[in-house]
C-alpha cells in the first residue's frame, strides 16, 4: 500500500515504513537505545529529503523517549533537576544545530557531513561495545561497572557555578550537564537522534551520577530537547511530516512489544555483540556510500 | 427612443462578434483539444495518474504535444574525491526549470521540422530553456545542464522518450501521459502544435492543475499556515502515541 506523505510532496510505501518503525522499536527493546540512528539513513535511503528525515526523527522520538520515561517515572528513577539542567545546554545546541543544518544545506554539504558523523559516532561506538561484549562473553561473566571516575579531574573540579543535585547524589559545576545538554541538542538538530549511546556514557563517566538514574534522565533530556527542536523544525523549517512520523510511531510500539520479550530470552552480552554488530554494519555501509562513490556525480535539488 | 438604443445595442454586438471573430490566429479553428482532467488530485492513497488528451485537427500535417510543470530554482552538485571521499564541490544554479517535463509527437522529431522551430517552441529536451545563473560559459554549464536532465529523468520526472500520439483517423488523435507518485504539484501547461511541411499551422494551450486534496492538502496547509500550531500538534500528537504505547506496553 502507498501512502502520499503531505510534507514531503512525494509517495512511500507503508510497509516498509511501518517495517523500519518495528526495527527500531524493536532494537529499543532489546537493547534500550532509541534506534534513530537507523532511521535516519533508512528514510534518506528511500529517497526522503534529509531536511525532513531529521525533523520528522526529531518528532518520533518524542513518543519513543516519552513512553520510556513513563516506565522509569513509577520507579523514581529520573533526576528532574539534573534533566533540566542539561536542557539548558540542549536549548542552546539544538538552535545551533537548526542553524548549522541551514548553513550546511546551503552549501551542499549536509548529506556528506550527516554521513561523516554517522561513521565516526557509530564505528567509535560499535567498536566499543563489540570490544566490551566480546570480553564478557568470553570471561563469561558480568562485568562490574568500571569506577575510573572522570568527574574528579582538577578540569572539572575548577568549573563554577556548582550546585547540589539532591537525587543523585552530586555536588557539581552547572557546566558540566549543560555542556553535555548541547552535544545531546547538536545531536537532535542535526542528525535526528537521541543521542542516548552517548549521552549515557558521558553522564556515567563524566557526571558520575547513579547508574540507575542515567536512563530515565537521560530519556527525560532527549524528550524535552525533541519537543523542542520539533517545534524548530516546524516553524523554522517546515520539515515535520505528522504522516510519517505516525507511522514511525505505530511501528515503534509494536517494535519494541516485541523487543522486550525477545530481550528476556537473549543474554545481555550476546545482545550487545548483536548490537555492535548491527552498528558497524550500518557505518561500514555509509563508508562505502562516501568512499566508493555515487553513481551519477552530479546531483539536482529544488532551491 | 426605444428603437435607437437597439441600434445601438445590436451595433455593440456586432462588434464585439467581429471582434471575437478577428482575435483567434489562424490557429485556433484549425485545431481543438480536450483533457481527461482539468485538475489532478493528490489524495493519501495517490500513487500516480494516466492523464489522456484528445484532439482533433482540420488541416494535414503531424502533431506535437509537451506537458510542462511548474518552474522552479533548481541547483545541480558536482562531487568530486577530497581525500578519498565523495563530496559536493562545484554547483550550478538554474533558473525557470520545469519541474516536470514531458512530450508526445506523432512521428520522431528530426522528421516533423527543424531545430529552430523545436526551439522556439521547447519541444524536445535538448531545446528546454535552462537558464543558468551566474557568468559560466556554454562549454561550464553544459554537462550540468546535461546532469539536470539526467537527474531528472532518473527521478522520473523527465521524459525518456517522446510518448507515441495515435491517430484514429486522419482527423482525431490521441494521447495517454502516466503521471507518476512524485509528480510535483502545480500548473502545468500543455501545448499542441500542429505542423505542417516544418512550419507551425495551429497551436493549442490548455492547463492543468495537479495539487493536494482532502486530508492530506488539509495537513500541507496546515503546516504552512500555522506553523506554531503545527508544530504544538506535532508534539502532542507524539506525546499521547507515548502515552498510550507505553499502556499498550505494560499489559502483558
Amino acid at each position: 500500500m502507498q501512502i502520499y506523505l503531505p510534507i514531503a510532496e512525494m509517495t512511500v510505501p507503508v510497509e516498509s515504513i511501518l517495517a523500519l518503525g518495528v526495527a527500531v522499536g524493536f532494537l529499543s527493546g532489546v537493547f534500550g537505545v532509541g534506534g534513530g540512528f537507523l532511521t535516519t539513513p533508512f528514510l534518506i535511503f528511500f529517497g526522503i529529503p534529509p531536511a525532513i528525515a531529521v525533523g520528522t526523527q526529531a518528532n518520533q522520538l518524542i513518543a519513543a523517549s516519552f513512553s520510556g520515561i513513563l516506565g522509569h517515572l513509577k520507579r523514581g528513577n529520573v533526576d528532574f533537576k539534573l534533566g533540566a539542567v542539561m536542557f539548558g545546554g540542549s536549548l542552546v545546541g539544538s538552535v545551533l544545530g537548526i542553524l548549522i543544518f541551514r548553513l550546511l544545506q546551503h552549501t551542499g554539504q549536509i548529506d556528506f557531513v550527516i554521513s561523516a558523523l554517522y561513521i565516526v559516532l557509530l564505528g567509535a561506538m560499535g567498536l566499543m561495545m563489540l570490544y566490551e561484549s566480546l570480553r564478557a562473553v568470553l570471561k563469561n561473566k558480568i562485568e562490574d561497572g568500571e569506577t575510573s571516575k572522570l568527574q574528579h579531574h582538577p578540569f572539572f573540579l575548577a568549573l563554577p557555578y556548582k550546585i547540589r543535585f539532591m537525587r543523585s547524589r552530586l555536588y557539581i559545576s552547572a557546566l558540566i550537564p549543560a555542556g553535555i545538554g548541547l552535544v545531546g541538542g547538536l545531536l537532535v538538530a542535526i542528525m535526528g537522534i537521541g543521542g542516548g549511546f552517548i549521552l549515557v556514557p558521558l553522564m556515567i563517566y563524566v557526571l558520575g551520577m547513579p547508574t540507575l538514574l542515567v536512563a530515565g534522565t537521560s530519556l527525560f533530556h532527549i524528550m524535552l530537547t525533541s519537543i523542542f527542536t520539533t517545534l524548530l523544525h516546524a516553524i523554522a523549517n517546515n520539515t515535520v511530516d505528522i504522516v510519517l512520523a505516525f507511522m514511525l510511531i505505530i511501528g515503534g510500539v509494536v517494535g519494541a512489544q516485541i523487543g522486550t520479550r525477545a530481550a528476556r530470552k537473549i543474554r545481555g552480552a550476546y545482545a550487545r555483540v548483536l548490537l555492535s554488530a548491527l552498528l558497524l554494519l550500518v557505518c561500514c555501509f555509509l563508508m562505502g556510500e562516501l568512499f566508493i562513490g555515487p553513481l551519477d556525480i552530479y546531483h539536482t535539488e529544488v532551491r | 427612443m426605444m428603437r435607437r438604443l437597439f441600434h445601438i445595442s445590436l451595433c455593440a454586438l456586432f462588434a464585439f462578434a467581429a471582434l471575437l471573430s478577428a482575435k483567434p490566429s489562424m490557429a485556433d479553428d484549425v485545431l481543438a483539444v480536450d483533457l481527461s482532467d482539468r485538475s489532478i488530485n493528490i489524495t493519501t492513497g495517490f500513487n500516480g495518474a494516466r492523464l489522456s488528451i484528445h484532439g482533433v485537427k482540420m488541416l494535414p500535417g503531424d502533431v506535437a504535444l509537451t506537458l510542462t510543470g511548474p518552474e522552479r530554482r533548481m541547483v545541480v552538485r558536482r562531487k568530486d574525491k577530497v581525500f578519498g571521499m565523495w563530496m559536493n564541490r562545484e554547483s550550478m544554479t538554474f533558473r525557470n526549470i520545469p519541474a516536470y517535463y514531458d512530450f508526445a509527437t506523432s512521428r520522431p522529431l528530426q522528421n516533423i521540422t527543424d531545430r529552430a522551430v523545436l526551439e522556439e517552441n521547447t519541444i524536445g529536451l535538448d531545446f528546454l530553456n535552462l537558464e543558468a545563473l551566474g557568468r559560466a560559459s556554454p562549454q561550464d554549464v553544459e554537462p550540468y545542464r546535461e546532469a539536470l536532465i539526467r537527474n531528472k529523468q532518473v527521478a522520473g520526472l523527465y521524459a525518456l522518450e517522446p510518448e507515441t500520439i495515435g491517430f484514429i483517423n486522419n482527423q482525431f488523435f490521441r494521447v495517454d501521459f502516466d503521471l507518476p507518485p512524485n509528480v510535483p504539484s502545480g500548473e502545468y501547461k500543455i501545448e499542441t502544435y500542429l505542423i505542417n511541411e516544418g512550419v507551425v499551422v495551429g497551436r493549442h494551450q490548455s492547463t492543468l492543475r495537479i495539487g493536494q486534496v482532502g486530508a492530506s492538502a488539509s495537513i500541507y496547509k496546515f503546516a504552512n499556515q500555522n506553523e506554531i500550531f503545527y508544530g504544538f500538534a506535532a508534539v502532542l500528537l507524539a506525546l499521547m502515541s507515548g502515552i498510550i504505547g507505553y499502556y499498550i506496553m505494560r499489559r502483558d
